[in-house]
């Protein structure tokens, strides 16, 4: 359904925000995991309009998205990842306003539209109070509102669940998944487990690369067998990392768990271990890492 | 120490802002370019140089004025960034003291305002190392200067504002409170001196200041070239009493605003409303269907829809934003300041007049448009990005149009609502004034219509400069650097209409002919910029940046979208309009007539010189007599003339060639002189030469025979003609008939720009003892008086009125003639106006007065026939009989203010007293004053003309003054002629300090108005006083009998100082010295004066006074002398000042002579005196003329406390 083929964009300044990405996205939701700074909301400003990149081509369908921008808007919702409000108007008013340039031009219908989606974000109540005194997730699910006014065919979400409490994301993963199946939906994230939970389809973004894709379980497939984990000191883990290909540790009581990716079994006391999703993440990026000295690049990307 | 480092950094936040850099450059800019540039003089000009203390006072002082919009971006943010950044709640957690946040900020920020307001004695520092710079024009350079300016006088006047800023600031934790008390000080500023606009209150509005300008002008007021180049302003008198005022104000809000400053207060939760329909609201929640997404309709109805609703909503943020609520406060009170002022000098004020409304409304509201497109542009581009709504906004399917016209709407409404109000408030300021002609389309088509149009199209510069640029404030500085382009271009002698953006012909307005023809040549020009701005407009859709901003390059390629047809169908006629007018206007700018700029002209008047000025000395014959025809053509802009003249030889030489110069705009299908053949003919300057088959013998007549044409065609990029107009023509003969012989006055009169090209200095005039000038008069050297008759026609609809008696009026087809013939000599001067008139008529003594004057304008056409009458009554007697049976007052359009006296011809311009308005009958009476003015110059100019000879403009223009005040005296009484001479008085000593070459006596004035009126009337009254009025008039007869219609040799000013020593006796020759042949200035003071009741019931009276003498030089350096005339004492019942003041309030008035320069004098009188004055009528030329009256005090308590 959406197609991107040998997308690169690099800054003026030479930067390289995207290095020739290729991805074929169907319908239903689509994740698009990465670390800070992989150039995950570039790709999704590109693919929202917003951006044009040096190279390559976006198609919807049979539209091209960077050529016909206007046409690709008429069926896009896009949540920013960070966005303000003007300083006057309700909630309700500034959905309505953005329902007109969403095109619902019949003032009945754009009234449930509005209202729904109200209820649907749970803002009802507040619809009437200026926008700009929102909390952060307040603020949040306005945007999530929003980008589903007219039935968009492609929507966009870029950091969706930043800032809302677990009950809110529930609702949203809820809402997301029933119109999920019809029509594409990216969703960028770096949490794993958002993904695992709503998306058939994913990729992993790094430095501006598609460093893995394809579907969770085939992704963790891939690496079964391969994951080994450990308990240690905290002053052992540069060791482990100088040794072992360390994945990711977390602090746990006091004491360091390291997950390490491996042919066998490296012993020192490793046992093996269940492959989830967060290990296929941690083992893509460190792979990457490894290979592309653009570190550099990575941090001047999320500028 | 914790106040230090705050402050410290607070200066480095400050240091790194934009505002910081921006008000710099700004500051920077303005100053230099008014430095380096010729045509911006700020305090400068004449012998005062660009760089002399008092010139860089007044620049930087001006600048002061401009800083207060700087102050709150300092001073205001400094303390509002905190609550503005969520930062205050940690922040007024910290252990920082009240005193060291508050003072550290403020010394922190106020050291950048300093900073960044050094960019103004920078700017104006490098500046005058500009090349461009004329070095004559320079002192050298004095740092000191500046330091000092800067640091005493400018630096103070901040710190006081911004104190009180500051204190506002911390008082409202608001930016927008900040910025209403700094438009409450400027309100404030205006308003009061708008209200205290007379010379009485000169001192308080002096003192009360802010900015110090009125201070500096009252301190600086009578100072001469030599003091404004040589003495910085001390801190003393007025100027300390300012600062010690403002001081303490600043002083008084900062312990107020300290006293109320808590750091607890400053976080407030804003108010919600309680919803009070909730219970009903969940009721209604239920039932709301949640699924529904709307379907989207696509076609041009929707896009007409989101377009409707996005101008609704860029107009509403506008509206209900407090900024826009300031600007329009802010021009409310401009507006209103504007129309208020109407004055036509005097202190009067003419009627609220349409025209005058207008002028108003484009004079006073221009700059502020600016700013606001300025401003508003920014804001209005930048909405989405600044509060980060853009990437929501920009993923919308709404096509870019929608954004950007909706935008642009939302400005150029502001704009028009700022118009509309200025129209609502002249309309009210009309109907307050009682003149109730409405002219509601002459205020929509001037007033909206054509001021809103460059100002629209300025929006859309703003608009595409700010949608090309990374950053709003990029986009501000471009349109400031704009803006200041547009002042400077026409310096530089780029004026073409073709590359400067949105700026139109000129498009004066008048009364009488409307528009006229200058709206059209107009309307060419802006329809070319408005193709443009289509243009424009259409490339600022195309660029229209949505979501990131882009690099240019990759937005350029929007520009394919111009193969569509909707956008290629507009863009082609755009382009075509901008081809086809563009082509229009430099057809008729640069073909039909010719593109010369100022510079060019310069070159051509220097060229001139250099061809022909072998010439100046050829002896030429004169015309002696003058029969001319003109058929006047003001539809088709086309003046026929036909002429015979007689010209005669009356130097004792041969002649054996004749130069001929034509203005150059004229066709010439004939010239014929008799016995001579045309030698050469240069087309450029239309000089002929014609070499005489005879030579033309000492008193030999030749006959002079041409036609000349005007005929004009199209428009020019400026100066189009304001003479030969639709309604309201007025040429003169030097428009349309030659000059015999080189004319001095095509050469370049300028000492700065004759030195610029290499060319010695011109004197103004020659020396009064240059004898071979007396039988030249001043007016035109080529002839002397003349017999005179003319035929002039013109369309049926008006009538056309030259000097002469009408002789002869008929119709023919669809032109009336009109035949006129003097029976008396007249100078080679005469005028055509034709226009469609309205007649008043009366008569005095069997001499005709005839008013013709523009209908509407009835409201002084009474007074001027009361002033002609009074004149010819007192003339007729004082002077000598008037020599025509005719005296007419004609109307012409304001295009140029001025009255001027041709023989029985008195053209009156509608600018000035037609429409000055005197109900208020304690005013002065201008339109009886300036007839009475052009009556005496029948007598003064037409009778008794004088050489072409220093002082020859006091015998016509000193001695018109005199006439007048007779007659103005004899109406109005003493008090008013007192009122008038304060005026007089002010305007000579006001004016003295920047005459270009320096002053002179008033019998040497060279052309120098503020002589030769100013100081004449000031001097002829004191003289009338002096020596009694019947002395001056019977030398003035003595001097018409001797010189009267004479021209071999004409009168020069020292015949009349002569006959006046001669008739007023020995005793007053050093006083007519002092008068009239030196630059003489008094200062005499009343000190002290008591009063005491004597044991006979009558009054003693003893009197302090001073009194001194200086006689200045030409830059003003004095020299002191005896104080030896006598002068007037005078003891009053009420002070002469006061209203209502009368004859009967006099006690005692007599000339004393007072010896010494600190004397005290007794009188006794009847009555007990409340006031007491030296010169209470102020007579003489005094810098200091309210010290002359002071009140009478009673003896015993000034003894009382004394001790």
């Amino acid at each position: 359904m959406l197609s991107i083929k040998n997308l690169t964009h690099t800054y003026p300044n030479g930067v390289q925000a995207l290095k020739n990405i290729n991805l074929d996205i169907p319908k239903g939701m689509f994740g698009l995991l990465g670390p800070n700074g992989a150039g995950k909301s570039s790709l999704m400003r590109t693919i929202a309009t917003l951006q044009q990149p040096s190279e390559g081509s976006i198609m919807f369908g049979d539209t091209n998205v960077l050529t016909e921008p206007d046409v690709i808007r008429r069926t896009l919702g896009y949540l920013p990842q960070d966005f303000g409000v003007y300083p006057r108007g309700s909630a309700y008013d500034l959905l309505d306003h953005l329902a007109v340039l969403k095109g619902i031009t019949n003032s009945k219908e754009r009234k449930q539209v509005v209202e729904g989606l109200l209820v649907q974000t749970n803002l009802f109540e507040v619809r009437k109070k200026k926008l700009a005194t929102f909390s952060g997730g307040m603020r949040q699910r306005f945007g999530i509102a929003q980008a589903l006014i007219g039935n968009p065919q492609l929507i966009i979400v870029d950091e969706p669940t930043a800032g809302l409490d677990p009950e809110e994301r529930n609702r949203f993963h809820n809402l997301l998944s029933e119109i999920g199946e019809d029509v594409v939906v990216i969703l960028s994230t770096h949490i794993v487990s958002d993904v695992e939970d709503l998306c058939p389809n994913m990729a992993i973004l790094a430095g501006g690369e598609i460093i893995s894709q394809g579907t969770p379980a085939d992704l963790m497939a891939e690496i079964e067998g391969r994951i080994w984990k450990k308990v240690i000191e905290k002053d052992q883990l540069e060791a482990h990392k100088a040794g072992y290909n360390v994945i990711s540790n977390h602090l746990t009581i006091g004491r360091v768990a390291v997950r390490v990716n491996a042919e066998g079994n490296p012993g020192d006391g490793f046992e093996a271990t269940a492959a989830d999703l967060e290990d296929v993440y941690f083992s893509a990026i460190n792979t990457s890492r490894k290979n592309g000295a653009d570190a550099s690049a990575d941090t001047a990307v999320a500028a | 120490m914790m106040m230090l480092r705050i402050a410290r950094n607070e200066l480095r936040y400050m240091l790194k802002s934009p505002q910081t850099i921006v008000s710099f450059a700004i500051f920077f800019l303005l100053t230099f370019f008014a430095m380096s540039s010729d045509n911006v003089r700020i305090g400068a000009g004449g012998n005062v140089l660009v760089n002399s203390p008092f010139a860089l006072t007044q620049t930087l002082l001006i600048i002061n004025v401009f800083a207060i919009f700087s102050i709150p971006a300092f001073m205001a943010n400094a303390l509002l960034k905190d609550v503005d950044h969520k930062f205050d709640g940690i922040l007024f957690s910290t252990p920082i003291s009240k005193t060291d946040y508050l003072f550290g900020r403020f010394f922190g920020s106020f050291i950048a305002l300093v900073l960044a307001l050094s960019g103004a004695p920078l700017g104006s520092l490098l500046g005058t190392f500009w090349p461009g710079v004329d070095p004559e024009t320079l002192a050298p350079t004095n740092l000191g200067h500046y330091f000092a300016i800067y640091f005493t006088l400018v630096v103070p006047s901040i710190l006081a504002i911004a104190s009180i800023i500051y204190a506002v600031a911390v008082m409202s934790r608001s930016i927008m409170y900040s910025y209403l008390a700094v438009m409450g000080l400027l309100i404030l500023y205006l308003v009061g001196f708008r209200l205290l606009n007379g010379p009485e209150y000169r001192e308080v509005t002096a003192l009360l200041d802010p900015f110090m300008m009125r201070t500096l002008g009252e301190y600086t007021r009578y100072w001469t070239a030599i003091e404004r180049n040589t003495t910085l302003l001390g801190y003393d008198g007025i100027i300390l009493m300012n600062r010690l005022i403002w001081f303490g104000i600043a002083a008084g809000f900062v312990a107020l605003s300290y006293g109320l400053f808590s750091f607890r207060t400053a976080a407030k939760m804003p108010k919600e409303k309680k919803n009070k329909t909730a219970i009903a609201d969940s009721a209604h929640k239920e039932t709301i269907p949640t699924g529904i997404r709307g379907t989207a309709i696509w076609s041009f109805g929707t896009a007409y829809q989101q377009f409707l609703l996005r101008t609704r909503f860029e107009v509403m943020s506008v509206l209900k934003s407090l900024p826009f609520l300031i600007v329009v406060g802010f021009s409310v009170f401009i507006t209103f300041t504007a129309l208020f002022n109407r004055n036509v000098g005097y202190g009067l004020d003419a009627y609220p007049v349409t025209r005058l409304m207008i002028q108003a409304i484009e004079g006073g509201l221009g700059l502020a448009l600016i700013v606001v497109i300025i401003f508003y542009s920014a804001d209005i581009i930048w909405r989405e990005r600044t509060t980060k709504f853009s990437e929501i906004i920009d993923a919308m399917p709404a096509p870019n149009w929608v954004f950007v016209v909706s935008k642009l709407i939302a400005l150029a409404f502001v704009l028009v609502t700022i118009l509309v109000l200025g129209i609502v408030m002249a309309i009210a300021v009309q109907l307050a004034g009682g003149y109730d002609s409405f002219e509601i389309s002459l205020y929509l088509q001037r007033g909206l219509m054509h001021l809103s149009m460059p100002f629209v199209m300025m929006a859309v510069l703003a608009c595409f400069v700010q949608v090309l640029v990374k950053n709003r404030f990029i986009g501000m500085m471009i349109m400031v650097v704009y803006l200041i382009s547009t002042i400077i271009l026409n310096q530089f002698g780029f004026e073409h209409p073709l590359y400067l953006f949105a700026e139109g012909l000129d498009t004066p307005l008048s009364d009488m002919n409307g528009s006229g023809r200058f709206i059209e040549g107009d309307g060419w020009v802006r329809a070319y910029w408005a193709a443009f701005s289509v243009l424009l407009l259409l490339f600022t859709y195309l660029l229209w940046s949505r979501g990131t901003l882009q690099p240019l390059k990759f937005r350029l390629r929007n520009l394919r979208e111009l193969k569509q047809l909707s956008l290629a169908l507009p863009a082609a006629v755009a382009l075509i309009a901008l081809v086809g007018t563009g082509w229009y206007i430099f057809y008729n700018t640069n073909v039909l007539n010719s593109y010369v700029t100022a510079d060019d002209r310069e070159l051509q008047s220097v060229a001139y010189e250099q061809k022909y000025r072998q010439y100046e000395n050829l002896p030429m014959p004169r015309t002696i007599s003058v029969n001319i025809d003109v058929d006047i053509y003001p539809y088709k802009r086309r003046v026929e003339t036909r002429s015979t003249q007689v010209l005669e030889n009356k130097t004792d030489q041969a002649i054996a060639t004749v130069h001929i110069l034509f203005p150059d705009n004229l066709d010439i299908p004939l010239l014929e002189l008799e016995g001579a053949k045309q030698a050469s003919h240069d087309k450029d300057y239309n000089y002929y030469i014609f070499d005489l088959d005879t030579p033309m013998v000492p008193g030999e007549k030749r006959t002079l025979k041409f036609e000349t044409i005007i005929q004009q065609q199209g428009f020019q990029h400026a100066g189009n003609d304001v003479t030969l107009v639709r309604n309201g023509t007025f040429i003169n003969n030097s428009d349309i008939t030659p000059y015999i012989g080189f004319f001095p006055g095509g050469m370049l009169a300028d000492r700065n720009t004759r030195r610029k090209h290499g060319l010695d200095p011109l004197p103004r005039t020659p020396k009064l003892e240059e004898a071979n000038q007396y039988g030249n008069n001043y007016i035109r050297q080529d002839s002397d008086f003349i017999t005179f008759e003319t035929t002039v026609s013109t369309v049926a609809g008006q009538t056309v009125i030259s000097p002469g008696y009408l002789e002869k009026e008929w119709i023919e087809g669809d032109r009336r003639y009109f035949t006129y013939k003097m029976d008396a000599p007249i100078l080679n001067f005469y005028s055509y106006l034709s226009a469609e008139y309205e007649v008043v008529q009366d008569e005095f003594e069997g001499i005709n007065i005839e008013v013709f004057h523009h209908a509407p304008h009835t409201y002084n056409v009474e007074r001027m026939i009361g002033a002609v009458k009074d004149s010819l009554a007192y003339f007729n007697k004082a002077f000598s009989p008037y020599q025509h049976k005719q005296v007419r007052i004609l109307e012409f359009p304001s295009y140029r203010t001025f009255a001027q006296a041709f023989p029985n011809t008195i053209p009156y311009s509608e600018g000035i007293g037609f429409i000055a308005d005197i109900t208020d009958e304690s005013k002065i009476d201008l339109p009886y004053y300036v007839t009475a003015h052009e009556m005496a110059h029948q007598w003064w100019a037409h009778q008794v003309m004088s050489a072409n000879t220093q002082g020859g403009t006091m015998l016509v223009e000193t001695l018109a003054q005199y006439g007048a005040l007779l007659v103005m005296e004899q109406k109005y009484g003493k008090d008013q002629i007192r009122k008038f001479l304060k005026y007089e008085l002010d305007r000579y000593l006001s004016a003295r300090g920047g005459d270009p070459e320096g002053e002179l006596p008033l019998y040497r004035v060279e052309n120098q108005q503020y002589i030769h009126y100013r100081k004449g009337a000031v001097i002829m009254y004191a003289l009338k006083d002096y020596v009694g009025e019947d002395v001056v008039n019977r030398s003035l007869q003595r001097l018409i009998k001797l010189r009267a219609y004479k021209s071999a040799p004409y009168a020069i000013s020292s015949d009349l100082v002569e006959i006046l020593k001669e008739e007023a006796g020995p005793e007053n020759t050093g006083l007519i010295e002092d008068f009239f042949e030196k630059i003489t200035l008094f200062d005499v003071k009343m000190k002290d004066s008591t009063v005491e009741e004597m044991a006979d019931g009558r009054f003693k009276v003893s009197l302090d006074v001073e009194v001194a003498k200086v006689y200045a030089d030409k830059e003003g350096r004095e020299t002191k002398a005896d104080f030896d005339i006598p002068v007037d004492i005078g003891l009053f019942l009420k002070s002469p000042a006061a209203d209502g003041y009368g004859a009967d309030d006099v006690l005692m008035l007599e000339k004393r002579r007072i010896t010494g320069a600190k004397s005290t004098i007794e009188i006794i009188v009847d009555k007990k005196p409340t006031f007491a004055g030296i010169d209470p009528y102020n007579k003489l030329v005094d810098r200091n003329s309210n010290d002359n009256l002071a009140a009478v005090e009673e003896a015993e308590k000034v003894l009382a406390s004394n001790e």
